[in-house]
C-alpha cells in the first residue's frame, strides 16, 4: 500500500479513537457539559461555523451566478452543509427563544439534519463523479437510497419509540453508510494522477461529516449540546475553504504559467519563423532546389513543393498552440526528405509510429528531430539513424525521438533553447513530462510522456469553477 | 466536361497545361488571360463545368470574377489557385457554395491529378504495374514512396489480392534475416510511410489495422488481376522485379500462360 493510504489510515484511527474516547468520557460524566461556560463555548462555536457555512454558500451561489456552466453539485452540497448546522440540535438549543427541546419542531429539525448531511455527502459523490470520473455504481446508488431511509426511518422511529436498541440501530446504520463513504475515497486516493488533495480533503470531509451526524444524534439523545457536531462542522468548513483557496491558487498558478510559456513559446516561434523564413534559410533552400532542378525536373518540382509546404505552414501556423500528432509528422517528414535532397543523401529516419491520436506543442516535435540532424552526426556514422516512435504506455503515449549519434553529456552541456521551449510546452499545454538521456558515444534519447487526453479536456486543469 | 483556367500570368497557364497535358484525361480546357470581358463572353457561349482561378490579379480579382461567372452561369464549380495563405472563412460568402478546392502555387502534379480523376469518377484511379518492374500511377504521374521497403510492402499487398496482409507474413517475405524485434520496427515505418503517401495520392482502397493490412481490389487497376482474370496477353518475363517472394507467383503466372494450370 502506498504511503498516502498508511496516513490516511492513519489520520481515520487517531480521529476514531479520540471520538470513541470523548464518547466514552460522555458516558462516565455528563454534568460538566451543563457548566454555563461550555454551553456559552459552545454556542459561540456553532455560531461561526454556521456562518462559515453561510459563507461558503454564498461563494457557490455567486461562482454559479458568474460562470452558468460550473457545476451544480458543489453548490448543492454546501447549501446541505448549512441546512444541516441550522437545523442540528446544537445550534437550535442555544438559540431559540421558547424550550425547544422534544417538542415536535424539534424533532422536525432533527430529522432534517440528519437527511441534510446524507445528502451533502451523496452531492458531494455525484461532483467527483462528474468532474474527475469517478465511477458511481447504479448499485452503490441503491445502497445510499436504502441506507439513508433507513437511518432517517429510524430517527423518526426513535421519536416515537425511545428504546435503546432503536438508538443503537440508528447509529450502526448511520455509522456504515459514512464508513462506506471514506472507503470509496480511500480506495481512489492511489489511483489519481492530479488532484489528489481534493480527495484526501473530501475523505476528511466524510471523516468529519461522520462525528457530525453522530454528534447531533448523541446531542438529541441527551438533550444537550455537546459540541461534536459544531467542532467536526467546523473542520468540515475549515477544509472546504482550504480546498477552494487551494485550487483558485493552482488554476491561477497554471493559468499564469501558460500563459507566460505560451508567450514565451510564440516569441520563439516568431524568432523560428524569421530565421527559418530568412534570407539565409531562403537563399540555402533554394540552392537546393535549383541543385536539384539540375538532376531532374521531377526532382526540382518535389524541392519546390516541399519548400513551399514548408513556409505554408510556418506562416499559418504561427499561431497556434497545439496540432494533430499527424500533421506535425508530416512537417517533420517533409523536413528529412528536404535535407536528403539537400544533401543528396537518404537521411536515415525511422518512422515507428502505433498511436496518432495525439496533440502536440506546434513544432516542438520537429525542434527535437532537426536538433539531432544538426547535432547526433548520424550521417558521418556507419548505420547511423533516427528513430521516432509513439506507443501506447498504461494510460500514457510515449513519444520518443532516438538516434545512435555521438551524443552529449547532459550535466555538462546545457540543453539548448529550443529544447527547452519544447519541454516547457509539452509541460504546460498537455502535463507531459519530458526526459533527455545522453552520453558521448552512445547517442541521445528523448522521452515524452504524453497523458491520455479525454475527449472533451482541452485544458491541463479539469476543474469547472 | 469543360474546364476554364484563368491567370494574369502567361507562365503560369502554360505551366498548368504542361501538368495536365500528359494526362490524357477527357477534360477540355480553355486557357485565358485576366480579361473579364472575353472570359465572360466565353462562358456566356459555352457550357463551363469548373474555373480554375488565381485570386491576385491585376484587372480582376478572383473573389469579383467568380461572382460574374456564377451570375451567368450557376452551376460553375470554382478552384481557387494561389500563391496567398488563404483558408475556406476568408472565402466571401456570395461564391463559398461554388467553391470545391483551393489549390496552392506552385502547381503539384499529382495533386491536380488526383483532383481531376475524383471529376472523371474512375473507380479503378490507382494503376498498378505488377509485370516489369512494380510502379503505381495516378493519372499518368508514377506515385513515389518515401522507400523501398515502403513500395516492396504495397507490392506485397497488392499479390495477396485482397486477402488480409499480417505483420508477421510481410517480415518473413521483407525482412527475412532481421531479428524479430527489428523488423516490427521496421515493418511500423514502412506502414507509416505507406500510409502517408495514399493519403497524400488520396487513395483510401487500404485498410490498416493493428497488425494487419486489407486492399480493397475494386479501387484499384492492376495488370496482375487482369492477368489472372484470364487475359494473358499481358504476360512478360518479368513479374515484381527485385522482390525474392514474388519468385513462386511468377513461376505460378508461367504454368498459367502454358495452359499447366487453369
Amino acid at each position: 500500500m502506498k504511503k498516502e493510504s498508511w496516513i490516511i489510515l492513519a489520520v481515520d484511527a487517531v480521529f476514531a479513537a479520540s471520538f470513541i474516547l470523548f464518547v466514552a468520557l460522555l458516558r462516565s460524566n455528563l454534568d460538566w457539559l451543563d457548566s454555563a461556560s461550555f454551553q456559552r463555548g459552545n454556542g459561540v462555536s456553532a455560531a461561526t461555523a454556521l456562518t462559515l457555512a453561510c459563507i461558503l454558500s454564498v461563494v457557490e451561489s455567486v461562482s454559479r451566478f458568474v460562470n452558468r456552466e460550473a457545476n451544480l453539485h458543489t453548490f448543492f452540497s454546501t447549501i446541505c452543509f448549512t441546512i444541516a448546522i441550522a437545523f442540528s440540535t446544537e445550534f437550535v438549543l442555544p438559540y431559540s427563544e421558547a424550550p425547544i427541546l422534544y417538542s415536535p419542531l424539534h424533532h422536525a429539525f432533527h430529522v432534517i439534519t440528519i437527511l441534510a448531511f446524507h445528502a451533502m455527502i451523496l452531492f458531494i459523490f455525484l461532483f467527483f463523479h462528474s468532474e474527475f470520473k469517478l465511477p458511481l455504481y447504479p448499485l452503490e446508488f441503491v445502497f445510499f437510497a436504502i441506507f439513508v431511509a433507513l437511518a432517517t426511518g429510524l430517527s423518526i422511529l426513535y421519536i416515537f419509540f425511545p428504546e435503546t436498541y432503536l438508538f443503537v440501530l440508528v447509529i450502526i446504520v448511520i455509522v456504515v453508510f459514512w464508513v462506506f463513504a471514506l472507503l470509496k475515497t480511500f480506495l481512489f486516493i492511489p489511483f489519481l494522477k492530479k488532484d489528489r488533495y481534493a480527495f484526501l480533503a473530501t475523505h476528511l470531509i466524510s471523516l468529519f461529516g461522520l462525528f457530525a451526524i453522530l454528534g447531533e444524534v448523541l446531542s438529541y439523545r441527551y438533550g444537550k449540546g455537546l459540541g461534536l457536531l459544531q467542532g467536526a462542522s467546523f473542520l468540515i468548513a475549515i477544509f472546504q475553504v482550504s480546498i477552494y483557496l487551494a485550487f483558485m491558487g493552482q488554476s491561477n498558478k497554471e493559468k499564469y504559467e501558460k500563459q507566460k510559456f505560451e508567450s514565451q513559446a510564440k516569441s520563439l516561434r516568431m524568432n523560428v519563423l524569421l530565421r527559418q523564413a530568412g534570407p539565409h534559410y531562403l537563399f540555402n533552400a533554394l540552392n537546393t532546389v535549383k541543385a536539384c532542378y539540375g538532376h531532374s525536373q521531377e526532382e526540382g518540382d518535389r524541392a519546390i513543393g516541399l519548400l513551399s509546404r514548408n513556409l505554408r505552414t510556418l506562416v499559418e501556423s504561427a499561431d497556434a498552440g497545439l496540432v494533430p500528432f499527424e500533421k506535425e509528422i508530416q512537417g517533420i517528414m517533409d523536413y528529412v526528405e528536404f535535407e536528403s535532397l539537400k544533401t543528396g543523401k537518404d537521411l536515415p529516419v525511422i518512422y515507428d509510429i502505433e498511436e496518432t491520436s495525439f496533440p502536440v506543442p506546434n513544432f516542438a516535435v520537429q525542434t527535437l528531430v532537426e536538433n539531432a540532424v544538426k547535432h547526433a552526426e548520424i550521417r558521418n556514422k556507419e548505420g547511423g539513424v533516427i528513430e521516432i516512435s509513439t506507443h501506447e504506455e498504461g494510460d500514457s503515449i510515449l513519444l520518443s525521438i532516438r538516434d545512435n549519434g555521438v551524443g552529449f553529456d547532459p550535466k555538462s552541456v546545457p540543453i539548448g533553447a529550443g529544447m527547452r521551449s519544447s519541454q516547457e510546452r509539452f509541460r504546460s499545454l498537455l502535463g507531459a513530462d519530458m526526459h533527455i538521456q545522453s552520453a558521448p558515444g552512445e547517442g541521445t534519447e528523448i522521452r515524452i510522456y504524453i497523458p491520455k487526453q479525454e475527449e472533451n479536456e482541452n485544458e491541463s486543469s479539469g476543474r469547472g469553477r | 466536361m469543360r474546364v476554364l483556367v484563368v491567370d494574369d500570368e502567361r507562365n503560369y497557364l502554360h505551366e498548368f497545361f504542361d501538368k495536365t497535358v500528359s494526362q490524357n484525361l477527357e477534360l477540355e480546357f480553355s486557357y485565358f488571360l485576366d480579361d473579364e470581358e472575353s472570359i465572360l463572353s466565353f462562358v456566356r457561349n459555352h457550357e463551363v463545368d469548373y474555373a480554375f482561378l488565381d485570386i491576385n490579379m491585376p484587372s480582376v480579382d478572383g473573389f469579383r470574377l467568380a461572382g460574374s461567372i456564377l451570375s451567368v452561369r450557376k452551376n460553375v464549380k470554382i478552384v481557387y489557385v494561389t500563391g496567398l495563405v488563404v483558408d475556406w472563412e476568408d472565402l466571401p460568402a456570395s461564391i463559398a457554395p461554388s467553391v470545391v478546392k483551393i489549390i496552392h502555387k506552385p502547381l503539384d502534379a499529382m495533386e491536380l491529378s488526383c483532383f481531376f480523376s475524383t471529376l472523371t469518377n474512375e473507380a479503378r484511379r490507382l494503376r498498378a504495374m505488377m509485370f516489369g518492374t512494380f510502379d503505381c500511377f495516378m493519372g499518368n504521374i508514377a506515385v513515389r514512396f518515401s522507400s523501398s521497403k515502403a513500395k516492396e510492402l504495397f507490392a506485397l499487398l497488392l499479390s495477396m489480392r485482397g486477402k488480409t496482409l499480417t505483420m508477421e507474413h510481410a517480415i518473413t517475405c521483407l525482412w527475412p534475416d532481421k531479428d524479430l524485434d527489428k523488423a516490427r520496427i521496421l515493418y511500423r515505418d514502412a506502414v507509416w510511410r505507406l500510409r502517408s503517401v495514399l493519403k497524400e495520392i488520396g487513395f483510401d482502397g487500404v485498410t490498416f489495422l493493428k497488425g494487419k493490412m486489407t486492399l480493397d481490389t475494386s479501387k484499384i487497376d492492376c495488370d496482375y488481376y487482369r492477368f489472372l482474370d484470364g487475359d494473358h496477353s499481358l504476360f512478360q518475363s518479368e513479374f515484381l522485379l527485385d522482390y525474392e517472394w514474388s519468385l513462386p507467383l511468377q513461376s505460378r503466372n508461367e504454368a498459367l500462360v502454358k495452359g499447366f494450370i487453369s
